[in-house]
């Protein structure tokens, strides 16, 4: 009778025992293709950053958003359905009729604005909390304003299930930007506008520089960067994100 | 069959108007649910219902004939009681065509529209080709009542669209069916007493059915759809009509802020807008007037250069769009200013914003489209003004397969000779990377001023660029000094860059707002040289100036991008580049592709059972899949071209079908008695002469025809283009009749293949029409369709001889 209940509880143990590294290892064997996944699609986007090179002005991105887009898992950042395409370099939607951007954009916007450690960045569009992801992981503080209130609740809930204690979310129209916060190094805009909005001009430091696709989601075309230099003075520059239009034909 | 009882004419005339009405309803629905070549593609493959049902028939044939008086109203019930449903349903489906392009998993939900909206068409199509079938050598008389029904349900819809909301379209067209259905009862002597109420029941149980059910759902991915989801935003106006349903937005919380291209530099930030949508895309934005709500950011706008170099007296704006070019010319001139748009319902949401006794003073609001408003004007204009919305070439490619008679290289012509000594034409639209509609405008500006040989082209041209637009003005009269240095003082303080002026030289271009490249400089540096058809075929985008006869002016696809397209498939790529082209050849190859498994390939199989001999089936097939592709070319060569007359597309389709439909009917009427006094061969060749001799006139003289009518006053207009009509539309409703007629007697198991195939070739022609005529032009397409009307000619004689029963 001992022996038997003996043995249950061993078998019971051992069994217990085999289910955790079972639960362990499926967990690890999915971080570990999750991991392999990214690991792809960065070598996507570098292929993509060389083959575009001309007109976004270098032929690779620095390792340290290289490094940042290795390491943010954006499978967390979408949702069920879209759960095997994470990592494809594509832009997905996110439900509200917004996506979340192509990883090669994501990572040349981050590119663009040459974030500092020290930095304070503020995005307009925080939509699943990607980009805003991406920016923590380089700066100092990360202000993300969402006008779709519930895509700002969900973003805000998920990064701090991811614990990104550096970025604060605020449901808000983003033309105003976050003057109580203003200014800062760096603005970076994820939603297309029909013109600049003047207020973020404003809150930019000088030396600072904003991003601001031009185009609608599915088709952006042109990201554009605008700077202010130690005197305020103000410049755009107009680039292709030429993933889409290489423009190899001749003589253009 | 129906031997020598009644034919159901009333019933097939009120069926082929409901579905007829409905194929042009699915047009309009789709145009607000998703995008305008969206429906295209549904339209095409639910049309395929037409293709399919002759296979359906030819499979069931004896027995659906022996019992034809039980089978026919009952399909056309079905069709009554599926299309609610189908519509329901299909709205409902996870189906975006932005998706289509980069993702293959959105295909599957196409494949479900279009398998359920092809189910009501296919009964439709069912009960219309086994009544033929019955008919035997009636049959011209039935087609007679087919054609003309379809030619009124044309003017049906735009009644129903006028009178009624578009969410209670679906009722009306349902009780048209529904009325069919008891009418076929009634034709054909059925029992009675039970459907009759029944059916009543159903016509009021339909308008019944609560309010939302039938509204259209419109995508998620629509600009309507994404501000209505932003917190505050409430849809306080709405306007349903045959031009489209027109929408306006308030958000009080979160106020809209449009201001395409306005400079860096402005002082003040736009106050409260309105966004009034037009077929929940197509934004413009309403200015809220209000004291605290100064208007000087209108200032710092591209727009404004005009009223900076000279002071205009008079100044035409066309397009109301939400009014803020017309604010524009009211805030910065004294002038009077004419607003010329061609929907009534813009106006009247416009209106009420702008009642104050200086507007009503200076601003005139005229209903009409721009060519058609400047015929009959004698006024000679010192500026007439194009915003983003009126001029075309949207930046994202899917306005492709729109008509613009607006940017022609005639049209251009036309403003030219309405301007004054110094007057100018300003046309401001968003500008694309690498730049494809501005250049257009400006190749179009520039051909038309090197056709005057008086200008140097060079000195009549200017070019701004903002961040997101460009705005071109010319005219007749050269630049002065003064102007120039208007234009560097404006350009500086606001940071545009300028592409051109007289004299400009490459250093000066290119400063504020950095492109990779001085794209607008350098074209507009070699269009002005004698190298420009070079520059022209060159160019990344098609850029080649539109005229009348091909105005497609947002079409800029070129094969040679086709590279490029494929090796970024999937990857978000492809709609940058023309997707409403491609788009309109993917609707082709799988309209053909389908037809050919569930038409031609079943055909194929069961020639044996068509009761014609292997030797002419070949040249009988060949004789209705003509008939069917010539006419839908023809009819939508027709349905283009008048719309410049008309005024607006869905005006000239109404004309068009009425015109073209209800004649071919009268034509198909007399069949039966031509055939028996000339015999079949000489009326077919008469009918296809005739045919030659009356598109050959519209070739030739359809330049001179346009310009004539159009002169004429607005309620002459559609008689006489019914009357130019006629002498094409008659014949034209003779060879089909002619060939089932004759398949009645020799091989009347072959009449619902005829029926199948000629259903199948209008899905292909109406695809391959818009395709031909982006290309080559209407001209083209009517030309192809003559030589198609030849080559049936040829052969039907060849089946007959052929034949051996």
């Amino acid at each position: 009778m001992y022996n038997n209940s003996y043995s249950v509880s061993r078998i019971a143990i051992t069994g217990l025992w085999l289910l955790l590294v079972l639960l362990v290892s499926t967990a690890s064997a999915d971080s570990y293709a999750r991991m392999t996944e990214r690991k792809a699609m960065v070598e996507e986007i570098e292929a993509d950053v060389r083959d575009t090179s001309r007109y976004i002005g270098r032929k690779e991105l620095d390792p340290r958003v290289i490094q940042a887009m290795q390491d943010v898992p954006r499978h967390e950042f979408v949702s069920d359905r879209y759960d095997d395409d994470a990592y494809l370099n594509m832009p997905l939607p996110i439900g509200h009729g917004q996506t979340i951007s192509q990883p090669y954009i994501v990572a040349l916007m981050t590119d663009l604005i040459g974030a500092q450690s020290s930095d304070r960045i503020l995005e307009i569009g925080t939509g699943s909390g990607y980009q805003a992801a991406i920016l923590a992981e380089l700066a100092a503080e990360v202000y993300s304003i969402e006008i779709v209130e519930p895509l700002a609740v969900l973003a805000k809930e998920r990064l701090e299930r991811l614990h990104y204690k550096n970025i604060q979310v605020r449901f808000g129209d983003g033309y105003h930007g976050w003057p109580e916060q203003a200014p800062f190094d760096a603005i970076v805009v994820t939603a297309a506008a029909s013109h600049i909005p003047p207020p973020l001009v404003q809150q930019l430091k000088p030396g600072g520089r904003m991003i601001i696709p031009v185009g609608s989601r599915f088709m952006v075309q042109q990201l554009t960067l605008l700077e202010k230099d130690l005197q305020g003075n103000v410049s755009t520059r107009q680039m292709l994100p030429v993933r889409f239009v290489p423009l190899t034909s001749n003589n253009k | 069959m129906i031997g020598k009882g009644r034919l159901p004419l009333f019933s097939i005339a009120l069926l082929s108007a409901s579905a007829l009405a409905t194929e042009l309803y699915l047009v309009r629905l789709f145009a607000i649910i998703q995008w305008h070549h969206a429906a295209y593609m549904v339209i095409s493959l639910a049309l395929l219902g037409y293709g399919v049902s002759g296979t359906m028939l030819a499979l069931a044939r004896q027995q659906a004939l022996a019992r034809f008086g039980f089978y026919y109203p009952v399909l056309i019930l079905l069709f009554a009681l599926t299309l609610p449903l189908c519509l329901w349903l299909a709205q409902r489906l996870d189906f975006n065509t932005e998706l289509l392009l980069w993702q293959a998993g959105a295909w599957l939900g196409m494949v479900g529209v279009y398998l359920l909206l092809a189910l009501p068409f296919l009964f439709a199509a069912a009960a219309i080709g086994l009544a033929l079938d019955a008919a035997t050598t009636r049959v011209a008389q039935l087609y007679a009542a087919d054609l003309g029904g379809a030619g009124l349900g044309a003017l049906c819809l735009v009644v129903l669209l006028t009178v009624l909301p578009i969410s209670d379209i679906p009722a009306a067209l349902v009780t048209l069916s529904l009325l069919a259905a008891a009418i076929a009862l009634l034709e054909l002597g059925q029992p009675i007493r039970l459907a009759i109420p029944v059916i009543a029941a159903l016509i009021i149980g339909v308008w019944l059915l609560p309010e939302g059910l039938n509204r259209p759902q419109v995508s998620e991915f629509k600009p309507l759809s994404e501000i209505l989801r932003i917190k505050g935003a409430q849809q306080i106006d709405e306007r349903s009509g045959p031009l489209g349903l027109l929408t306006l937005v308030e958000n009080k919380e979160v106020p809209l802020r449009h201001a395409p291209g306005l400079s860096l530099h402005t002082p003040r930030i736009p106050g409260q807008q309105m966004a009034l949508f037009e077929d929940a895309s197509g934004m413009s934005a309403i200015i809220k007037i209000e004291k605290n709500q100064p208007l000087e950011w209108l200032k710092w706008m591209p727009s404004a250069l005009p009223y900076y170099l000279s002071r205009p007296h008079r100044v035409l704006i066309v397009g109301a769009g939400g009014g803020m070019e017309a604010l524009q010319a009211l805030e910065m001139t004294d002038a009077i200013v004419d607003v010329v748009e061609p929907n009534d319902h813009r106006l009247e949401l416009l209106r009420p914003e702008y009642d104050d006794p200086e507007s009503n003073r200076r601003l005139h609001y005229h209903h009409a489209e721009v060519r058609e408003f400047l015929q009959r004007s004698t006024i000679a204009y010192d500026l007439i003004v194009f915003g983003p919305g009126g001029a075309g070439g949207g930046a994202s490619g899917m306005q492709a397969l729109d008509t613009q008679y607006t940017q022609t290289i005639e049209a251009y012509r036309e403003y030219l000779d309405h301007l004054t000594l110094t007057g100018r034409v300003a046309i401001t639209s968003w500008l694309q990377l690498p730049p494809r509609g501005m250049l257009k405008h400006i190749a179009t500006a520039i051909e038309v001023l090197k056709g005057n040989g008086s200008i140097e082209a060079s000195n009549n041209l200017m070019v701004i660029r903002s961040l997101q637009t460009a705005t071109l003005l010319f005219g007749t009269g050269s630049f002065s000094e003064g102007e120039i240095n208007a234009l560097m003082t404006f350009s500086k303080s606001r940071g545009f860059d300028i592409s051109w002026y007289p004299g400009m030289v490459a250093s000066q271009s290119n400063r504020y707002n950095r492109l990779p490249q001085p794209w607008l400089y350098e074209g507009v540096s070699r269009l002005l040289g004698e190298q420009d058809d070079d520059y022209i075929d060159a160019y990344k985008f098609d850029i080649r100036p539109v005229t009348d006869d091909r105005p497609y002016f947002s079409h800029f696809f070129r094969w040679s991008l086709l590279g490029e397209i494929l090796s970024n498939r999937g990857k978000g790529g492809m709609s940058l580049v023309e997707g409403g082209y491609l788009l309109l050849l993917v609707t082709l190859i799988q309209a053909v592709v389908a037809g050919i498994l569930l038409i031609l390939f079943p055909l194929g199989l069961r020639r044996r059972q068509t009761g014609i001999s292997s030797k002419s089936l070949v040249s009988a097939a060949g004789y209705f899949l003509c008939l069917g592709l010539a006419f839908l070319l023809i009819e939508i060569a027709f349905i283009e071209r008048l719309t410049l007359l008309l005024g607006h597309p869905l005006y000239s389709v109404a004309v068009a079908l009425v015109g073209f439909l209800v004649f071919a009917g009268i034509g198909s009427a007399f069949t039966r008695p031509l055939v028996s006094y000339l015999g079949i061969r000489h009326l077919l060749w008469l009918s296809t002469a005739l045919i030659i001799t009356a598109a050959t006139f519209h070739l030739i003289a359809g330049g001179w025809m346009l310009q004539t009518v159009r002169g004429m006053p607005e309620e002459v207009r559609i008689p006489v283009v019914l009357l130019l009509i006629a002498p094409l539309a008659l014949p034209m409703g003779i060879p089909f009749p002619l060939g089932l007629s004759w398949l009645a007697q020799s091989a009347p198991a072959f009449t619902p293949w005829a029926w199948g195939l000629n259903g199948f070739a209008s899905v292909v022609s109406a695809v391959l029409a818009i395709l031909i005529a982006l290309h080559w032009g209407f001209s083209t397409v009517i030309f192809v369709a003559v030589v198609l009307y030849l080559v049936s000619a040829l052969l039907l004689p060849n089946a007959i001889r052929n034949h051996q029963p």
